[in-house]
């Protein structure tokens, strides 16, 4: 399957400052792509280039397949929705006639406004004027914005900014749906690493501008390594028998770490360990979190 | 406590070139009406007089307003964007002082005006070489247009106070700085408070008194500065604040 | 085209923009019709020059300013709404600005032709010499309304360019200031400002004579290199304007 979005060597600088680093993206299609980096990496801006609206200092992009150039810009776009850092809206208007403005731009009929109203659940609230809706439902209709058109491909970022726990569960599982029940590819920006756990399939991890990880989710979680914890009444002469065995052990703290073992070989060992008169005390499996995994990756703190 | 207002007030302001137009705007008509006076001194003969008029006129009646109607909603612009209401509604300070700061730093802006418009106005009558001596009368010229000024200020604040879009209070002065004019034509000036700046600045007739009684003028410009003061407490005590 | 010009007078429905223009016209109106009640015969004779006359001077005070709210109120709500991040993703930038331009135009118009309906009638109703001169008021037609969109033209570009509306409402007052005493100052001068075009344009001129305090109107020839130079500075202003949109970055 091509790849919906492609970029090569992708820079932006303002002023002295490299926002965007030789950026190589490669979204697959039919996929929720993850674009996971702290506040202030570079999503924002990556994204905003994607659509066209801030200049790359250098490299390509290619979106479908074809060459991203300003020539072609707007026929690629009319099959993209975006929802960009905080949602557009005319504030004096209703939500429904905020929906209407843009069905009438994109050329979408007018009766998509009522399907992307019910998959937001903004059906109740579309004759208010937008000043008056809380910041969930601006977010929701910047989504229902998105949406309209059935397009390609969806651009998002931080989509579940403001939402409470639950609009952001409905959102997740929105999200998570689209591919299968639209065959759209999403691309989601988030810094909260649990909730681009739980909607993507692919991740790419950006950090002060560079691209530190891009692939399928599941080998991110392949780079926690886990380990057994065992902490013993006598942990000095622990690890001497396990070492005798040919385990290597690490201290931490006051627990000894084992490398993955098979639940025989574990309960091979523990017996042993026991059979020598130390009193084992806890086992444990110790996985790296992913925030470890991140930190690790962009070297700075996680933000919540 | 209203010291620190005003100090915020100031503060807000920084990095703001608001105080360009404010510079930039009399020295237009010092100019122009210097150059206007040249080419009529056969029928403008009352030397420091006439040019006083030809400075004056038509900034009292309609650009002056303008541009404070564009400064004063540009300093509750400040409040408008952001949702800032729900800061400043909740900071520790009276709510009069909100509006008073404002009122201070725009009619401070006035002042410093008229004090640049009578700089250039020695400057341009000495450039025209008039021989007379300066007109005594000048400071208080100034000094009454600087109180007309400030009731603009005051009624300008209440419309951006009300109106959040910036453009509509700027027409709304053009529309008073002219009704100004019809009302000191018909002889009301003193009870229309759009016409007070031209009266004070005696854009109309210098050397002489104002065209109504002083103590009238000082009434009244203290009346209409203080209902406005009063609706603007008002308003910002009695509404719900709407930040967005 | 018109599917952007249409969303445009969509967007703005609920702003009431027609408001502040009309509260400005009406007073505009007033403030001419208001010296014109007690007219003597040979006032009467020359009333249509009167009003040829009196417009355009008028104009120079209070267009710019109907102008510049204008500009103003339909570029604002984009920036309020953080819409000049989602807009040009949906049409081209170039077609947004003209869109918006013949909007305002729109308004312009609309203004220009009250103004001239005003004068028709009033003179119908005063009862001014002869008939009303058709071939001057389309001269008037097309002058102010050349002058009025160039202005509003400027007015947009800097509405749209800068988020902070005090700068192009300060422009338009402070350049409406320039016009208005422009048209005091010997003709040549009044070409070099914009907002003196209502000056250069006028093909009326007045003639007081002190002695016998009649005014006595008469008219002069069109100022067609005045004209041409204005148009060419609508063309610059739109080319230069509308690429610097196109360019900006959000």
């Amino acid at each position: 399957m091509p790849d919906v979005i492609t970029t090569t060597d992708l820079c932006k600088q303002y002023g002295r400052f490299m926002r965007v680093k030789d950026l190589d993206l490669r979204v697959p299609e039919g996929v929720v792509y993850g674009f996971l980096g702290p506040n202030g990496a570079g999503k924002s801006t990556t994204m905003k280039m994607l659509l066209g609206i801030a200049r790359p200092t250098a490299g390509t992009i290619s979106v479908f397949g074809q060459p991203f150039k300003s020539r072609n810009r707007l026929s690629i776009l009319k099959h993209v929705g975006a929802l960009i850092e905080s949602p557009s809206y005319y504030g004096h208007l209703t939500g429904a006639e905020n929906l209407r403005i843009i069905c009438v731009l994109k050329g979408v009929p007018v009766s998509d406004i009522n399907r992307v109203l019910q998959i937001v659940r903004l059906e109740n609230q579309q004759d208010k004027k937008v000043s008056q809706y809380s910041m969930g439902m601006k977010q929701r209709l910047g989504l229902a914005c998105a949406l309209l058109g059935n397009p390609r491909l969806l651009i998002l970022d931080e989509p579940t900014n403001g939402l409470d726990p639950a609009g952001m569960q409905e959102m997740r599982e929105l999200i998570c749906s689209l591919p299968q029940r639209y065959g759209m590819t999403v691309m989601v920006s988030s810094h909260l690493l649990s909730e681009i756990d739980q909607m993507a399939t692919d991740v790419g991890i950006i950090s002060q501008g560079e691209l530190v990880f891009q692939d399928r989710l599941a080998s991110l979680h392949e780079k926690s390594r886990p380990s057994i914890a065992v902490r013993t009444l006598n942990n000095l002469a622990a690890e001497k028998i396990l070492g005798g065995q040919g385990i290597a052990c690490l201290r931490q703290d006051d627990y000894l770490l084992l490398p993955q073992l098979s639940d025989i070989e574990l309960a091979d060992h523990i017996s042993r360990l026991l059979a020598s008169n130390i009193g084992v005390v806890r086992i444990e499996e110790r996985r790296r979190s992913l925030e470890e995994i991140f930190l690790e990756l962009t070297g700075t703190a996680v933000s919540l | 406590m209203f010291l620190r207002t005003i100090r915020a007030e100031r503060m807000k302001l920084h990095h703001s070139p608001v105080w360009l137009a404010f510079l930039i705007l009399p020295v237009l008509p010092a100019v122009m009406g210097t150059f206007n006076y040249q080419q009529n001194i056969g029928i403008l003969q009352g030397q420091w007089y006439s040019l006083w008029t030809q400075h004056t006129l038509f900034s009292c009646y309609f650009f002056l307003p303008a541009i404070i109607g564009v400064y004063c909603s540009y300093l509750f612009r400040l409040e408008h964007l952001n949702h800032n209401w729900n800061a400043v509604m909740t900071a520790p300070i009276p709510v009069a002082y909100v509006y008073l700061a404002k009122l201070i730093s725009a009619s401070a802006m006035v002042l410093l005006t008229q004090a640049w418009i009578g700089v250039l106005f020695l400057i341009s009558g000495q450039l025209c070489g008039l021989n007379l001596p300066i007109p005594p009368e000048l400071p208080e010229w100034l000094f009454y247009g600087f109180v007309g000024g400030s009731v603009v200020c005051a009624l300008q604040l209440c419309l951006s106070l009300v109106i959040r879009s910036f453009a509509v209070p700027v027409g709304m002065a053009l529309i008073g700085g002219i009704s100004g004019l019809v009302a000191v034509a018909k002889g009301y000036g003193v009870w229309f408070p759009y016409s007070l700046l031209s009266l004070g600045m005696r854009a109309n007739q210098p050397g002489g008194a104002m065209q109504c009684s002083t103590e009238q003028f000082v009434l009244n410009a203290l009346f209409y500065v203080g209902v406005c003061i009063i609706f603007a407490v008002l308003w910002l005590k009695k509404k719900d604040v709407v930040a967005g | 085209m018109i599917k952007s010009l249409v969303m445009e007078f969509w967007k703005i429905r609920r702003r009431k923009v027609w408001t502040i223009v009309a509260a400005l016209l009406f007073m505009q109106i007033l403030w001419l019709l208001w010296g014109v009640n007690r007219m003597d015969a040979h006032e009467l004779s020359q009333g249509w020059m009167f009003f040829l006359y009196q417009f355009p001077l008028l104009n120079a005070i209070m267009v710019p300013v109907i102008a510049a709210v204008t500009a103003s109120r339909l570029c604002d709500i984009e920036h309020k709404g953080q819409m000049l991040k989602l807009l040009p993703t949906l049409m081209p930038a170039g077609r947004l600005f003209t869109a918006k331009f013949l909007c305002g135009a729109f308004y312009m118009l609309a203004v220009v032709l009250l103004q001239i309906a005003v004068m028709v009638i009033a003179g119908l109703v005063l009862g001014f010499a002869g008939n009303p001169p058709l071939d001057k008021l389309l001269y008037y037609l097309l002058f102010t309304m050349t002058v009025s969109i160039t202005i509003l033209l400027l007015q947009q570009v800097l509405s749209l360019l800068f988020k902070n509306q005090m700068i192009p409402l300060a422009v338009g007052v402070i350049g409406s200031f320039a016009g208005l005493f422009s048209m005091f100052l010997p003709p040549g001068l009044g070409k070099f400002i914009l907002w003196g075009y209502y000056g250069v344009l006028m093909f009326v001129r007045m003639d007081w004579d002190r002695v016998t305090r009649i005014t006595d109107f008469y008219y002069v020839p069109v100022d067609w290199s005045g004209f041409g130079i204005l148009v060419v500075a609508f063309c610059l202003i739109y080319l230069i304007g509308r690429s610097l949109f196109i360019k900006k970055e959000v």
